[in-house]
């Protein structure tokens, strides 16, 4: 059965989710044109296949809920994805200056969407994501990065200052990769290591992270 | 039907990696300012590191990247606008290699439509160091896909 923009558990009680999409407006998106087909549950209704939607609602914290699209498009997996890390922000959001957060949402939104992902990379992790944000926390109030993500699906964080450069590959459970390469006397010098999100800072120390991270 | 002969590029020439949007270098405003050493990753099912050869175009610099961008839209890679390429020295690109002991073989494996076809053998990406300096030094040259077109024809 293919997708017309009809309300999901059609007919059946209210939907709390379906109005929390609304409220959020990722409905219309999931149900665009390009959007995913609709199918029939077991219930009766037609609803998305395969569309992860966390409420940020307090109240529905811990709900979690399914949806399925027949075709599961890249687009909806993307904006599926898109929201739950920008939920997953939200409960970092008290140590995040909002033109901050802003900043960083606007990068997420450029790069996860169809246009601009490639269709046989991962989607990206949550827990890659959660790592990032606990590392900025740790890191306190620091110049916004450059994000990116690599070809497993975790998120990239690059500071440059011309030549001098820092990145960090998030991954999962507090992991990350990081490089460093600026000049010295003319010299290009580079290192480059894994730690936990806990130990970089002291990692970082000897390379004065200051000339990436500070706020100007 | 014969395949076509496969020949290495000459160390003077200039080769280009397609870099997708995810893992262009970009400064906290979203700008462009590099590629990540991501860019230079293998997947697990590669055996080489894809690219294209410059220098197989005639024409000026910019008339190549032009040809070149065409080509890549005949054939069945796909190149995003909103992409890049890394742009750089054969010879350069060698030289880092050897610094981690990786002896590349840098050859023009031409595929169908895209006679321009490079294949970095001999190439292993599990050394992060390595990446960097292709990143931010031997192949860190970068220019968008859409700056390629400014001297296709129309």
């Amino acid at each position: 059965m293919t997708g017309t923009a009809v309300a999901p558990y059609a007919g059946g009680a209210p939907n709390p989710t379906f109005d929390f999409a609304k409220k959020w407006g990722i409905w219309d998106h999931i149900l665009s044109p390009a959007g995913p087909a609709l199918s029939q549950t077991a219930m009766g209704a037609a609803v998305p296949q395969a569309l992860f939607v966390r409420s940020l609602n307090r109240q529905r914290q811990k709900q979690l809920a399914w949806r399925t699209v027949a075709n599961d498009p890249l687009a909806s997996r993307l904006a599926g994805r898109l929201f739950e890390l920008k939920t997953l922000t939200a409960q970092f959001a008290m140590h995040l200056e909002s033109e901050w957060r802003a900043g960083l949402f606007a990068q997420l939104d450029y790069l996860m969407c169809e246009e601009n992902w490639e269709a046989v990379d991962p989607i990206p992790a949550p827990e890659s994501y959660r790592t990032a944000l606990r590392l900025i926390i740790l890191l306190g109030h620091v110049k916004r990065p450059g994000l990116g993500f690599d070809i497993e699906g975790n998120i990239v964080l690059a500071w440059t200052e011309g030549a001098d450069r820092l990145t960090i590959e998030c991954r999962p459970n507090d992991v990350v990769r990081w490089i460093v390469s600026y000049t010295v006397d003319g010299e290009r010098d580079s290192a480059a290591g894994k730690t936990k999100v806990a130990r970089l800072p002291t990692v970082l120390a000897a390379f004065e992270p200051a000339r990436w991270l500070a706020l100007q | 039907m014969a395949r076509a002969p496969v020949r290495p590029i000459p160390d003077d020439h200039t080769i280009i990696r397609y870099v997708s949007p995810a893992r262009l270098r970009r400064d906290g405003d979203n700008n462009v300012v590099g590629v990540l050493p991501a860019a230079f990753s293998l997947r697990p099912n590669e055996a080489y590191l894809s690219a294209g050869w410059l220098d197989f175009y005639t024409g000026t610099r910019s008339e190549r990247f032009a040809a070149a961008v065409n080509d890549y839209d005949a054939s069945p890679l796909v190149v995003r606008e909103t992409g890049g390429f890394a742009v750089g020295n054969v010879a350069t690109i060698k030289a880092a290699g050897i610094r981690f002991g990786q002896a590349f073989r840098i050859v023009n494996e031409p595929k169908p439509k895209l006679d321009s076809y490079v294949a970095v053998r001999r190439y292993s990406s599990d050394e992060l160091d390595l990446l960097a300096l292709l990143a931010d030094e031997a192949w860190a040259d970068c220019i968008s896909v859409a700056a390629c077109r400014t001297a296709a024809p129309q």
